[in-house]
């Protein structure tokens, strides 16, 4: 038997350069770390959605349905039907290859396909090859391709690594949008049941409990009870604000990532907190107990079935408007779907800020507004009392949320908050920021923790942008209106830029700590618990000089 | 002219042939993208490869250059391809390229064998450098599992916490002597 040691010179070939094979004879490796886990059977089940199996993307056979193609054929057919986007985004483009270098995962990754042109490319060769002359007769010389097996699994590696970001279409010249060709190449993929699990299952959660953790009534309510909890530790004061009330002014959602998930909670806090200041008459309801929707990643069905509920609780309960939190998908379902889903609203009033009077007009018809517009008005018209001095030891920058910013123009109100609350403020270079904000890495269903490696490779411009602030100007706190990216960038900041160097934070949270509430106690703790003259030491800070706390207690009991 | 020196003249043209071996284990497409390094933000790969290969070589030729430094620049490389395609030899494997891109510059002049134990003492400095990156290496991959773990952790922690599943473990004495 011949020796299997390599020689010498055979270990001299090694050789770390890729194959030159065409785009479409290269196929995806399922590795781990690179692919989200497939959807539990239940899932779908829960939700009436088709092909519900055990399967597993790592596994030869996917376990398809037996009319897989035609399902596909019909469901293409279908779309270009219905939706005269897609048919035009199939059609036009020119391959300028201005998208090219935009994606924040082929800038992270390198892989080709992850080149917004090729990811709609994956589609667009076999919409030719199936339906168009040219592609069916001369199929790879017109650029067409045939539905195989391997073209599906291909879809599902690739579409399930864009979030949806939109950043890409801001430099189409035609105005192409990519993430409508990933909406459509997951619906198309959820035709067959290849769903993710860190989708599908949360979608279930939500269609039947009203979140997607799956937060049972008395469990959203308990969980808030234990930030009045804290709020009444590190403030002082007691919040009782109400739940499912009929007859409140404003109905507040927000997405359950608040609710729990640590650094939500603390954004939750403060949302309770500004309300609580100016006296607002508002209520929470555990059952639109969700302001995310994961059907939107989904198909349009789903996040319209999800989507409904946050307007029939607003006609049950009765109330005029509603106020929304921080996140960043809900904000493009409400702001760019949600009207001509399940609107007009016609039950509602348009909002009308009952502390300042402000009218916003442009929610006049979705008759919901964006708690960083509804903060900004508040502190515009001098409604908040604030003590900026207070974040001090925070040097700050704002991460854009792809979705709030390209999906609905909100640049200033989150910036103009800030500056309010903070002392310290300073913005990402322009490339980087506002309409060309880069992704967290993790949206549109991402941010699972299998996938960890596609997670960093997505969030390494964004990081990088972080990164460049924190060496010049010494910034350590990470501002962001978004549940998704309040649980992505600590991640990628601690990968990239070293554990503990950035501290992610909602906005709400930053403007909570600055409040001055009525009958507050010293504010030594900040709504995380932490003591703010430690924070103070570690920027080189003079401690405040507070009363020794116990007498703050004595007095307490005494009273 | 001892090595060092011919080293030194060489250096922009030494590490540019290594950028380019570098970018080379990068598919075409994605090669002639990370060749255009203005501008650090849209093409972060391709600037931080640039920039610090400069500073590794820098370092790799002067006296008294901090290890640390050295460390750092060479983490800044290594942590993206950490996360890259590649498998653990691809991901370190540039390091290597560097021995290759000196022989082929300084050809002709390292023909006679009068430089030969510098080079071979330039050459083991490469070898250390590329242990070292594979050190980086495996702390980046371990640093990724555990990323997995705490953010498990976070999603569940203060909920399992506050519904009283988690019985606090008492603090415990040292035992004697210790």
């Amino acid at each position: 038997m011949a020796d299997p040691t390599p020689k010498p010179e055979e270990l001299a070939q090694v050789d770390h350069k890729p194959g030159f094979e065409d785009w479409m004879d290269t196929k995806p490796e399922f590795r781990p770390g690179m692919y989200l886990h497939a959807v539990k059977k239940e899932s779908l089940e829960g939700v009436g959605a088709p092909n519900p199996r055990d399967w597993n993307p790592t596994d030869h056979d996917w376990k398809l349905p037996a009319d897989w193609k035609g399902i596909v054929r019909e469901g293409i057919k279908e779309r270009l039907r219905r939706f005269r986007t897609f048919k035009l985004f199939m059609d036009i483009c020119v391959r300028c290859g201005a998208c090219a270098d935009k994606c924040h995962f082929f800038i992270g990754s390198g892989d080709p396909k992850n080149m917004p042109v090729l990811r709609a490319e994956l589609l667009r060769s076999v919409y030719r090859g199936e339906f168009k002359t040219a592609g069916k007769i001369l199929g790879k010389l017109a650029g067409g391709r045939k539905l195989t097996e391997e073209v599906i699994k291909e879809w599902f590696y690739y579409y399930f690594q864009c979030t949806e970001c939109r950043r890409c279409s801001v430099y189409c010249p035609y105005g192409i949008d990519t993430a409508e060709i990933t909406i459509m190449a997951r619906e198309l993929l959820n035709l067959l049941g290849c769903q993710v699990d860190w989708i599908g299952t949360p979608v279930n959660n939500c269609f039947h409990t009203g979140n997607h953790l799956g937060l049972k009534p008395h469990t959203y309510k308990e969980n808030i009870e234990y930030l009045l909890d804290d709020i009444e530790e590190y403030v002082g004061i007691r919040i009782e604000p109400t739940f499912n009330r009929k007859g409140a002014e404003i109905l507040f959602i927000t997405p359950s990532g608040d609710v729990f998930a640590d650094p939500g909670i603390f954004t939750l806090m403060g949302y309770l907190m500004i309300f609580e200041h100016i006296g607002l008459d508002y209520t929470w309801s555990t059952y639109a107990s969700e302001g995310g929707n994961f059907g939107f990643f989904t198909s349009h069905e789903m996040m319209k079935r999800l989507n409904a509920k946050m307007y029939a609780e607003a006609k049950r309960l009765g109330v005029k408007w509603i106020l929304g939190g921080e996140c960043g998908h809900m904000w493009r379902v409400v702001h760019q779907y949600m009207d001509t889903m399940n609107g007009p609203a016609d039950f509602l009033e348009t909002p009308v800020n009952p502390i300042t009077g402000t009218v916003f007009e442009h929610a006049a018809s979705t008759k919901m507004v964006h708690i960083s517009e509804f903060t900004a008005d508040l502190i515009r018209h001098g409604k908040l009392k604030l003590d900026p001095s207070r974040n001090d030891h925070l040097i700050v920058t704002f991460h854009d949320s792809c979705n709030t910013s390209r999906g609905m123009g909100l640049l200033e109100e989150p910036r103009y908050v800030i500056k309010n609350v903070c002392n310290n403020f300073y913005d990402m270079p322009p490339q980087t920021i506002r309409e060309n904000t880069f992704c967290c890495g993790s949206g549109a269903g991402l941010n699972a923790g299998e996938n960890m490696e596609m997670r960093m490779r997505g969030g390494l411009p964004r990081a990088n942008a972080v990164k460049y602030v924190h060496e010049r100007y010494g910034v350590n706190t990470l501002a962001c209106v978004c549940a998704i990216d309040r649980a992505a960038l600590p991640t990628s900041m601690d990968y990239w830029l070293g554990p503990g160097t950035i501290r992610v934070t909602g906005v709400s949270e930053l403007v909570a700590n600055a409040l001055i509430m009525e009958g507050e106690k010293p504010r030594r703790y900040n709504l995380r618990g932490e003591d703010v003259n430690e924070l103070r030491e570690e920027v080189g800070l003079p401690p405040i000089d507070f009363p020794p706390e116990e007498d703050e207690e004595a007095e307490g009991e005494a009273s | 002219m001892n090595l060092r020196q011919l080293l030194r003249e060489q250096a922009s043209g030494i590490v540019e042939d290594w950028f380019q071996a570098i970018v080379a284990t990068y598919p075409p497409e994605t090669a002639r993208f990370l060749k255009q390094r203005k501008d650090r933000f849209a093409n972060p790969v391709g600037a931080t490869l640039s920039k610090e290969i400069t500073n590794i070589y820098r370092g790799l030729l002067e006296e008294g250059v901090d290890a640390a430094d050295l460390d750092r620049f060479l983490d800044r490389i290594v942590r993206i391809r950490a996360v890259q395609d590649y498998s653990a030899d691809a991901a370190v494997g540039f390091i290597f390229d560097l021995k290759k891109v000196v022989r082929r510059r300084l050809g002709d002049k390292l023909a006679d064998g009068a430089l030969a134990a510098e080079l071979r003492e330039f050459e083991d400095l490469v070898d250390r450098l590329a242990l070292k990156a594979f050190a980086i290496y495996a702390s980046c991959r371990e640093q990724l599992h555990m990323l997995k773990v705490n953010e498990m952790r976070n999603l569940y922690a203060r909920v399992l916490e506050r519904s009283g599943v988690f019985v606090p473990v008492p603090e415990q004495a040292e035992p004697d002597g210790a």
